[in-house]
């Protein structure tokens, strides 16, 4: 069951065709609204940080006007962060653009900003991030600021002078992209603030010039890409930077800023909030206004195409769906395998969409690689390229089977029946060890004239006992492509399921994802019968085990390895070994009668009571030690040690102090 | 022939009159020092059996072996240390009262015995 299955998946389900998924669709825009809500609800909090404040107010207001009630819920998060003592440039950055874009119309939090932003520049900026964030909140608040303080953000454009087009200012691609976007940032704001100082105006104006380079080394050589975690933040602040700087629309190639865009499109399944204020900010930039060259995507709005009706359409759209008219689209298709390309001709059906046929291109059924590009009017420069794979589909039809029983000894004929499609067989065939069912077939793509080889030709049989299935490919005849045939006999059924007998179904079946529909013909009944089990031969064999039976059945043994264990005397030579041992404990005691040891120097009074204290301590330990030897762990015994320790220690103290006293008093 | 039966004579006369003077000179000693030495003795004798155990059978079970081994080893050390004390022939601790040795001594005793117990498993 579970081969059919695979095999009706396979032929059900064609390819998946590649098409442009590109292009910004509303599905996306609600997608992206539900990422943000999720995140604050629909009261627009966004947690006390001014940070998360600012990407979710500038999300929602890129969906859509924020509402009265989240204004106020941002701005007051706004107005706390800035009235904190701890405010650093960053906080003040992310309040000052919520107060600026939300309109809260808090003076005293605004001052804030200003002074801080003011006290990062008159202090000297360590940073081209810092600079942006002082200049920034200067000019999202409306002021102005003095030449002087403005002076060591413009200088550290110096450095991005230097790097024009190669981004080296940090060692990092998207980093490096990032910094140079603040710079163009600070370019562009320090004019609002402020009067940017002549020392400074070539390093500006070098700065600029070299957007191009920077966008043809970020955009053509791949030097962005989703790996990057921060390839987001820094797209988003290259359009952001170009948009504020450029003027006549930077003569920046639309090819290239179409990859840029693409960049954005691709990142926009995001799952965080900021994620959602990069992709939609960078497109929004990109095709709302008019400073930017608007990039375009070509889609395919069909992949599969019927030999029919061959015609592939495309339509060119700006990334956030809606259609661009362009001066027209050409393009070519080719084999998938091999090359010798064929022009197409689109001819435009309406703003953005183009048609081509692919009629009289000579080019069968199939899959096929379409290269399109979208030339653009007035420059007549290719403004969008895009490869798609397209299948162009048939039908196919067999109008007559054969089937044909036959010895396999004698090769003589013992039953024929000839069906013409969709007939069945009124009676079952029959089929015995001795003899094979040949099937013969003539398969026509009508509307093909291009020879075509379905990929799945096959006679498929189903018992009806048990529900297994016989699979056999069909084989072409060398001289004639269409012509095919597929033998089987109880041998063929014995291989694939055992030697189960009784009757089957037989089914032919066409498959390709090329054909627009699989051809499956049901063809009637055949009736196996394998040898008899008699004397000298073998018994029938099981079916081999199906994929469920394997994995249900029981796995080999393991067999552990263990450590072998060490060699060990006999018990009695280590029995007569701890004997021995204790004989120097019978020596001692022999040798201490010897020498006349007995406790009559043991002391008296006061000191007796120490003495037998310490050597009770004494005792106590070693007791504790069998203790901890038998069962206590080391931490455990530690406590109680501890006590008996200090109990003999002033014991023995106060004994061997009598006893030393009493010493010197005899000397 | 001579002349080797002559030196074995002359080795038997010197082992002995160096046995008799040690003897002689050993019956001096305090008791206090001959009870000590007794414990070393016994000591040294309990490692012997426990390496002659080593070279006839093994060292199974090791860790047991080397506690048992080196328990006896610490424990002469100890003793050694405490007959230098306590000898009051001895100029190098003079002044350190043998009381004071002693408590050392124990003290020193109850945590060999301690990292030996636990070292036996």
């Amino acid at each position: 069951m579970i081969r059919w299955g695979i095999t009706l998946l396979t032929l059900s389900i064609c390819y998946r065709l590649s098409r442009t998924d590109e292009v910004f669709t509303t599905e996306d825009l609600k997608a992206l609204r539900n990422v943000v809500l999720s995140r604050a609800g629909s009261s627009g909090d966004f947690g006390a940080s001014a940070k998360d404040a600012y990407f979710g107010s500038g999300t929602l207001t890129l969906l859509g006007p924020m509402e009265k009630a989240q204004k106020g819920v941002v701005c007051r998060v706004a107005s706390t962060q800035l009235a904190s003592d701890a405010v650093d440039l960053e906080m003040a950055y992310y309040a000052s653009q919520i107060l600026g874009t939300a309109g809260c119309g808090d003076a005293k939090a605004e001052a804030q900003a200003e002074k801080v932003a003011v006290a990062a520049l008159e202090s000297g900026v360590n940073g081209i991030r810092s600079a942006y964030y002082a200049v920034s909140t200067l000019a999202a608040l409306g002021r102005t600021a003095p030449a002087k303080a403005l002076d060591s953000a413009l200088q550290l454009l110096q450095k991005l002078k230097a790097s024009k087009g190669r981004l080296r200012d940090t060692p990092k691609g998207a980093a490096s992209l990032t910094a140079t976007a603040h710079g163009y940032l600070i370019a562009a704001a320090a004019q609002r603030i402020g009067t940017i100082g002549s020392q400074h105006l070539p390093a500006v104006e070098s700065l600029l010039s070299g957007i191009p380079q920077v966008l043809e080394t970020a955009a053509g050589k791949g030097f962005l890409s989703d790996a990057h975690d921060d390839a987001l933040e820094a797209i988003t602040y290259f359009v952001q930077g170009i948009e504020a700087t450029c003027s006549d629309e930077c003569n920046l190639d639309k090819s290239q800023l179409a990859e840029v865009a693409k960049l954005l499109a691709s990142a926009r399944r995001v799952g965080s909030v900021q994620d959602a204020y990069y992709v939609l900010s960078g497109l929004s930039l990109l095709t709302s206004t008019g400073k930017l060259p608007k990039p375009v995507a070509i889609s395919l709005l069909s992949a599969s195409v019927p030999s029919s009706s061959p015609q592939v359409d495309v339509v060119v759209q700006d990334f956030k769906g809606n259609p661009v008219a362009v001066h027209g689209v050409e393009g070519g298709v080719s084999k998938k395998t091999k090359g010798n390309k064929k022009a197409l001709t689109f001819v435009s059906k309406g703003k953005g969409s183009y048609q081509a046929s692919l009629s009289g291109l000579d080019i069968g059924l199939g899959t096929f690689e379409v290269d399109v590009a979208a030339i653009e009017e007035g420059s007549r420069a290719k403004v969008a390229s895009a490869t798609f794979t397209v299948a162009l589909t048939g039908r196919v039809e067999v109008p007559e089977a054969t089937l044909t029983v036959k010895r396999t000894d004698t090769n003589v004929v013992q039953k024929k029946k000839s069906l013409s499609h969709p007939a069945m067989l009124d009676k079952a065939m029959d089929v015995d060890a001795n003899s094979q069912l040949k099937v013969a077939f003539t398969v026509s793509f009508p509307g093909n004239a291009q020879p075509f080889t379905p990929q799945q030709v096959f006679i498929s049989l189903k018992s009806r006992v048990s529900g297994a299935m016989v699979l056999v490919a069909a084989k072409a005849a060398q001289s004639s492509p269409n012509d095919y045939t597929a033998t089987l006999g109880p041998s063929t059924i014995a291989k694939q399921i055992g030697t189960q007998g009784g009757l089957f179904d037989a089914t032919l079946s066409i498959g390709d994802v090329a054909l627009a529909e699989a051809l499956v013909w049901p063809l009637g009944a055949v009736s196996v019968s394998h040898a008899p089990a008699g004397e000298g031969t073998a018994a029938p064999g099981q079916p081999p085990p199906t994929a469920a039976q394997l994995q249900s059945a029981p796995k080999p043994e393991i067999q552990h390895m263990f450590r072998q264990p060490d060699k060990r005397p006999p018990a009695v030579v280590s029995l007569a070994f701890a004997a021995l041992s204790a004989t120097p404990l019978l020596f001692l005691a022999i040798r201490l009668s010897q020498l006349g040891v007995n406790i009559k120097g043991f002391p008296s009074g006061t000191a007796a009571t120490y003495a037998l204290a310490f050597h009770g301590g004494l005792a106590s330990i070693l007791v504790l030690y069998t203790v901890f030897w038998l069962r206590l762990s080391l931490i455990d015994t530690f406590l109680p040690l501890a006590g008996l320790s200090l109990f003999t220690f002033w014991t023995g103290f106060k004994a061997l102090s009598h006893h030393a006293r009493a010493d010197i008093k005899k000397e | 022939m001579d002349s080797v039966t002559n030196r074995i004579h002359d080795f038997k006369s010197n082992a002995s009159i160096i046995v008799k003077s040690f003897n002689s000179e050993y019956k001096k000693t305090p008791l206090r020092i001959k009870v000590i030495d007794a414990f070393i003795v016994y000591a040294l004798l309990t490692a012997a059996i426990q390496f002659l155990y080593m070279l006839c059978v093994g060292t199974f079970p090791f860790n047991s072996f080397l506690s048992g081994f080196f328990c006896s080893l610490g424990f002469f050390v100890l003793s050694v240390s405490l007959r230098m004390q306590v000898d009051p022939s001895s100029t190098e601790f003079k002044g350190l009262l043998p009381e004071r040795a002693y408590a050392d001594f124990v003290f020193c005793g109850c945590l060999l015995f301690l990292v030996v117990w636990n070292f036996m498993g």
